[in-house]
């Protein structure tokens, strides 16, 4: 059952982070690779994985400590600590040693019990709603835009990019936060104003494209 | 078993209505032991402070930006009144320091935007462990 499983691998150095990913492909794993735990601990919050694979010493947020605030968030998926020294396994579904033998991960993802995602329950009602604050976002936007008001633009990107992604407008979702990190850049206005530009025209797209 | 309230607040109304649909779902599949919610909806910080006294809901999904005043001061002024309440912080941002910054304040666990069935459930399941409520294998 541990084909396709998405891994989350969270580890500092480089080659070894290469070397899991390249093994965790070839036994079929989907992975994500992050150098620390703070980017560990934003991304289980916001993807989907169905394991984690968190170094121990690992610079800004070690592997405890992002297991334990993510624990606290009450999440639920295993946790697996990949260390060279042995470690307390309390909050840690398993302790991995380094350097990582494939096949006891393997192993231990075979007996282990992962449960498969929830579905989110959207329905048509759901979807017309969003759709149709995506022409008024649309619609504020263009306005914004002709005002040169950044700050108003900037609430309805990011309102689209919190909203996007559960209705399956991954690319929507994704082009908001690149702009939104451009507009709290120092950036030049002209520059902001063009990525504004080229953010509506995907507002526009996306709407064309949708069924609804 | 006690129907529980639910104070849902953000100003994007088909976030509320998502939050709303799923956790009715996540209910209905028999993956919790309370099956009994009574929702109530606010799309500003003055809404939900009122439904907030008003209610005394049992659990709050809070979104960070509202228009009218962060949420992370709501969430303050909720566990000031109500410490008992439980608090779901939710927000489209998953900084750390705002993450830290809202378990120091209070808040029990904290949604990052896209909203997914497991995040919900965990948020739910959290909840029931905070009642103290046996959750069925």
């Amino acid at each position: 059952m541990s084909e396709n499983l998405r891994v989350l691998i969270a580890e500092d150095d480089e080659f070894l982070s290469a070397l899991l990913e390249a093994q965790c492909n070839s036994i079929g794993f989907h992975t994500h690779v992050v150098s620390n735990g703070e980017l560990a601990v934003n991304a289980a919050l916001t993807y989907q994985y169905d394991v984690l694979l968190l170094d121990i010493q690992m610079p800004i947020c070690d592997g405890i400590e992002a297991m334990t605030l993510l624990r606290q968030l009450g999440y639920q998926r295993p946790i697996i600590a990949m260390s060279a020294e042995a470690v307390s396994n309390e909050g840690f579904d398993k302790i991995l040693l380094k350097p990582l033998n494939i096949e006891h991960l393997s192993q231990f993802l075979q007996c282990a019990t992962i449960e498969p995602p929830v579905e989110l329950n959207l329905s048509q009602d759901l979807i017309t709603l969003f759709y149709s604050n995506l022409d008024e976002d649309i619609s504020q936007f263009s306005y914004a835009l002709e005002q040169a008001d950044l700050e108003k633009i900037a609430r309805i990107v990011h309102k689209i990019k919190g909203g996007a992604a559960s209705f399956g407008e991954l690319t929507l979702s994704s082009e908001a936060g690149k702009l939104l990190q451009l507009l709290h850049q120092q950036s030049d206005t002209a520059l902001k104003q063009r990525a504004c530009e080229t953010f509506l025209t995907t507002m526009y797209q996306t709407r064309k494209h949708a069924d609804v | 078993m006690s129907e529980k309230k639910i104070l849902l607040v953000d100003d994007v109304d088909y976030s509320r209505q998502l939050l709303r649909n799923n956790i009715i779902t996540i209910a209905n599949q028999g993956l919790l032991t309370q099956k009994q919610y009574n929702f109530f909806n606010a799309n500003c910080a003055s809404s939900a402070l009122s439904l907030f006294s008003m209610q005394k809901p049992d659990l709050v999904f809070l979104d960070i930006e509202l228009p009218d005043m962060s949420g992370l001061e709501l969430l303050e002024k909720f566990k000031k009144t109500r410490p008992e309440c439980i608090i779901i912080m939710v927000s489209a941002n998953s900084t750390l320091s705002n993450v830290q910054t809202s378990l120091k304040a209070g808040a029990s666990s904290f949604i990052v935007k896209p909203f997914t069935g497991d995040k919900i459930l965990s948020a739910l399941k959290l909840f029931e462990k905070h009642c103290q409520l046996a959750v069925p294998q």
